[in-house]
């Protein structure tokens, strides 16, 4: 018999991260993400881990909905444990085909119109021919490859930063600058930007490190911030 | 009462311990009993001829259809039982017509051939209820499969079990290995399509029972230039019979 | 019907059902759109005995640029490229959905499909997504059988047609008069097809440089793809970023 319900599909992200950058330096790639999650506007965690290692040499980076991201957390860490399990002595699976393959799921999720709400950054060495890696994946199951990557409101204001800066020669110090630069900037104006910012490396030699989050240096003594500019435009003022 | 033979050939689907599906032997049994059919591959086409057996004279010999069209490019002759045939050929039709709708493109001889190979080898699958059950037994058929495509003109032949092989001239049916022994001395590998259709019914006549005329024998064509598979009319094969010796 | 609209309309008309005919201002947007459009233009000419296809590298969202070297154009066969203009994710499902059923066509048929062959399956393909399409506008050319210079352009549900010369996405409006313009006899039943290669290759150029200059969805990197007797070259030179 047919069921009479309807099928039904979540329409919005529930609780959600917002931006996270990657940029490829020099000898590796560089992720950082803040470590809040907010639900209807509010900040509801504040100590989340938004960076996950997916395989010792592939690490991903998720805005989005934070339950959709476990759940494909949970079938990620299946795949790198079938990999790992086979003990033929390869690893299969390199960060490309991580990214690839989330793709795919992305994409096939949307073709059932019940897509997974995120966007990620996938970044990563290649264990065979130790190139760096650094691709994204949208909620549509677009995938692309770049130099630079960003997800989320990011992508509004973060490539005016890093376009054109993103070298070849790029040190970690270069890179984790313009990191910072993109999330204060972010910081300022997105009011969804939290300050506590997570920092991971990964680089040729297959070295993850996870940082602990550190809190952006802001600044917000500034004239504009304290004293109300516009009040001599004003036809109905306010005072206490 | 029981001897080796024939404790394994009930089954479709077992082998006799020396390796023989006796189903698929007597199969081929039913074509070695059946009216010879030939094809004749020449640069410029290929010839089908087929003898028709007609148990009665008060039968309309353009009933028995021996000859049969599966796309503008390619046809087959049959030997065996003509139910069969006509299973395969309807078959082979509709594949070239999906593939012409797919592809824009007539399917190749060879791809014809081979879907009659396929479906001759899917007997004694499936199962009961199924939508459209397969043959619970191999067919009792062997075809000439006559084409012209992009590589030239090809015959090929199929069998009961399935196998294909291409030919320049073949004979299939009951006179088959006479038959096969005129054609390999008369063949040439320059031969006009007009000498490959006096040789089919010179061969024809020579093997067949019957007094050759043009009401029990059918003869086919496809041509290199126009490409096209074409049944002759009976004054046509009239006009061949006239020449023979 | 404006083009934006007809895509709209397109993507509306699947997922929302509505009954009421009556003009109602257009509710917040709500639920997930599947559809979303990266655009990017590209063009191409068939030749005499040549094809030269062009197409931008950049990728956009809204008016995010998300990658500025993005190729839109895939190497289906060493006659055949297909170029897709439209949604980036439908787009490289429908090249390898494409790639899959020519390697199938060679396993079966021991010959890779011409041209007028792979158009049909590319129109049964677009088709058999009749009602959940591919958001993609794709121009299929190559060099036929006979080893003139061929163009196949398709709506988003697989209709299509041979022309001489094409262009599709969000800078087609701005490219389809230049070439209408300047490849020789485009309004006539048989055209002669263009035997110069370079002011093929030139129109081609400016024509994108043109669409560059106006659309905002075009540009950052152009990528042209030669295919002839002696197989496909492919050259990249850059666009205008802004």
């Amino acid at each position: 018999m047919l069921d009479p319900t309807p099928k039904t599909a979540k329409d919005h992200p529930e609780i959600s991260g917002g931006s996270t950058i990657g940029i490829k330096y020099d000898k590796g790639v560089l992720l950082a993400a803040d470590t809040h999650l907010m639900y209807a506007g509010c900040y509801w965690y504040k100590d989340a881990q938004r960076i996950h290692k997916v395989a010792d040499n592939c690490v991903i980076a998720s805005s989005g909905d934070y339950a959709d991201l476990q759940m494909l957390l949970k079938k990620l860490k299946d795949k790198n444990d079938y990999d790992i399990i086979a003990e033929d002595g390869h690893q299969h699976y390199e960060p490309k085909d991580y990214c690839k393959w989330l793709a795919n799921v992305h994409f096939n999720k949307r073709m059932r119109v019940d897509p997974y709400y995120n966007s990620h950054i996938v970044a990563g060495v290649d264990s065979k021919s130790g190139d760096k890696f650094l691709g994204t994946v949208d909620v549509h199951g677009n995938n692309f490859e770049g130099n630079y990557v960003l997800t989320g409101i990011a992508n509004y204001f973060c490539n005016a930063i890093l376009d054109g800066n993103v070298t070849d020669d790029l040190t970690l110090e270069g890179a984790r600058e313009l990191m910072t630069k993109c999330f204060t900037v972010l910081y300022y104006k997105d009011k969804s930007q939290g300050d506590k910012i997570q920092y991971v490396t990964i680089d040729t030699d297959s070295n993850v490190n996870f940082e602990d989050p550190v809190t952006l240096e802001s600044k917000w003594d500034y004239h504009f911030t304290k004293h109300l500019t516009n009040d001599h435009t004003r036809d109905v003022r306010f005072k206490n | 009462m029981w001897n080796d033979s024939n404790k394994y050939d009930r089954g479709v689907n077992t082998f006799s311990p020396e390796g023989r599906i006796f189903q698929i032997e007597y199969a081929f049994e039913a074509v070695k009993m059946a009216a010879t059919a030939i094809g004749i591959k020449t640069e410029e086409g290929v010839i089908l001829a087929v003898e028709k057996k007609l148990p009665s004279r008060l039968m309309d010999p353009t009933s028995v259809e021996k000859i049969m069209e599966i796309d503008y490019h390619v046809g087959c002759a049959s030997s065996g039982i003509a139910g069969d045939a006509k299973t395969l050929a309807d078959h082979a039709r509709v594949e070239t017509q999906q593939h012409k709708f797919s592809f824009n493109e007539p399917l190749k001889v060879e791809a014809v051939t081979q879907s009659i190979a396929d479906l001759a080898t899917h007997f004694g699958e499936g199962s009961e209820g199924m939508k459209e059950k397969p043959m619970s037994r191999p067919y009792g058929v062997s075809l000439l499969v006559a084409g012209v495509d992009e590589d030239g003109p090809q015959l090929y032949v199929t069998d009961p079990a399935g196998t294909y092989l291409k030919y320049k001239a073949c004979a299939i049916g009951s006179a088959a290995e006479g038959a096969q022994a005129y054609i390999k001395e008369s063949f040439k590998d320059d031969m006009t399509l007009k000498e490959a259709e006096k040789l089919s019914l010179q061969v024809l006549k020579n093997v067949m029972e019957e007094k050759i005329d043009q009401h029990n024998v059918e003869v086919a064509s496809v041509e290199q230039t126009t490409g096209k598979f074409r049944i002759y009319t009976t004054a046509e094969v009239n006009d061949i019979i006239a020449t023979l010796s | 019907m404006s083009k934006m609209d007809f895509h709209a309309k397109l993507a509306g008309n699947i997922f929302k059902i509505d009954n009421d005919d009556t003009e109602k201002a257009p509710a917040m947007e709500r639920g997930f759109n599947p559809y979303v459009t990266n655009e990017g233009t590209v063009a191409a000419v068939a030749g005499k005995d040549f094809c030269k296809v062009v197409g931008d590298t950049r990728c956009s969202l809204g008016y995010t640029i998300l990658s500025r070297d993005l190729s839109k154009i895939t190497k289906l066969t060493d006659k055949v490229v297909v170029a897709t203009a439209g949604m980036r994710a439908d787009a490289i499902a429908l090249h390898k959905v494409l790639l899959t059923r020519i390697k199938t066509y060679k396993a079966k048929f021991h010959k890779y499909p011409d041209i007028d062959v792979i158009a049909r399956m590319l129109g049964n393909t677009l088709y058999g997504r009749r009602f959940f399409p591919y958001y993609t506008f794709n121009l299929l050319c190559g060099i036929n059988s006979e080893g003139e210079g061929a163009i196949y352009g398709y709506d988003a549900v697989g209709s299509y047609d041979r022309v001489n010369c094409g262009a599709m996405g969000s800078g087609s409006e701005l490219i389809v008069p230049i070439l209408d313009n300047q490849i020789k006899d485009h309004n006539v039943l048989e055209p002669e097809a263009p035997s110069d290669t370079e002011i093929v290759e030139n129109v081609l150029r400016d024509s994108m440089h043109a669409a560059a200059e106006r659309d905002i969805y075009t540009g950052d990197g152009l990528e042209m793809f030669t295919i002839d007797k002696d197989g496909i070259r492919f050259e990249k030179e850059p666009l205008r970023r802004d």
